[in-house]
């Protein structure tokens, strides 16, 4: 039963997000794409924060977050956005979607935990 | 094969892309608080151990941008990407993960060359990273590039890596790039932007 869902196509920013999320005592999960999230979230009701990469194959980060609010009809769960776009297309986008917040990477912990945390529910 | 119109660049749309590639290395490839120098290149031999190319492109109507980061499966490099990853002392012995690192770290460089182009061109996309040969680079001119560049980077202690820059232009470009001002101007990555 995790508090985060961490999704990302990169290997290494799964490790890199999800370990400094649990060594600051938050219960993780992690997804390779956003159909992967899109699963992951159906199966686990206790994930109150996502935090999605833009680009990913099989389905993308803002797709999954139209379809999060859309066809899950999960209106309460905390969405931000963990990419290296920057566009201001891309976040109206997002917002229009419902997201928090977004992050331009790389990801630093320090910088994002104690919202992470109260996204979270922790 | 039919030739692709080609525009002019101009000397600071030369000095621009020079410094945001420079800046683009910086953050994405180099140590913090290590020595960092990047300088063009003439070398036409890079080096012959990095064999393989990590090839991203930002574009637009006007231009694409093509940055090509050589690389090598060496032990200095698998160390220094570890490194960066938050595992100092470790070497990405795994080789999916040794790609996966060298992929992101390129998202990481594209992501930095375009959110700097995109002060001057609104409308601007970048692509997802890919891995390709390094013979892949000498075929470069089929492209028609208006202005290329090759250059060389100390990103930590005894780690050097090649870049080359293909510049595609399909109208002359140029845009108001002054070194001075983009010294000031600061980096607002990996902050949190709340809606």
């Amino acid at each position: 039963m995790a508090q985060i869902l961490v999704v990302d196509d990169s290997s290494t920013v799964r490790v890199e997000v999800s370990d400094f999320l649990k060594k600051n005592g938050l219960v993780v999960e992690t997804a390779v794409d956003g159909r992967d999230g899109l699963t992951k979230l159906k199966g686990d009701p206790n994930i109150k924060l996502v935090v999605s990469d833009v680009n990913m194959p099989n389905m993308d980060g803002l797709t999954m977050a139209e379809k999060i609010r859309g066809e899950l009809h999960n209106a309460a769960v905390n969405i931000v956005m963990l990419t290296t776009e920057n566009s201001p297309l891309m976040k109206e986008r997002g917002k229009a979607a419902g997201i928090k917040g977004w992050i331009v990477k790389p990801f630093k912990g320090d910088a994002v935990l104690a919202t992470f945390k109260k996204l979270a529910g922790a | 094969m039919k030739h692709l119109a080609t525009g002019i660049v101009s000397e600071r749309a030369r000095s621009g892309l020079d410094h945001f590639v420079a800046q683009a290395v910086k953050s994405s490839l180099a140590q913090t608080g290590t020595d960092f120098a990047i300088s063009p290149t003439d070398d036409q031999v890079v080096n012959d151990n990095e064999r393989e190319v990590v090839m991203l492109t930002v574009s637009s109507y006007m231009f694409r941008v093509l940055l090509f980061i050589h690389f090598d499966r060496n032990p200095a490099l698998r160390s220094h990407l570890a490194a960066l990853d938050g595992h100092p002392g470790e070497t990405l012995l795994d080789e999916e993960r040794f790609t996966d690192a060298m992929m992101e770290r390129g998202n990481l460089c594209c992501g930095a060359l375009n959110r700097d182009l995109a002060h001057f061109f609104p409308h601007i996309g970048m692509s997802t990273p890919c891995i390709l040969k390094r013979s892949s680079v000498e075929h470069v001119a089929a492209v028609n590039p208006a202005f290329t560049r090759r250059y060389r980077a100390e990103v930590g202690a005894g780690v050097a890596m090649h870049f080359t820059l293909a510049l595609c232009a399909f109208a002359d470009l140029d845009f108001p790039f002054d070194a001075g001002a983009a010294e000031e101007v600061q980096d607002t990555a990996g902050e949190l932007e709340m809606f």
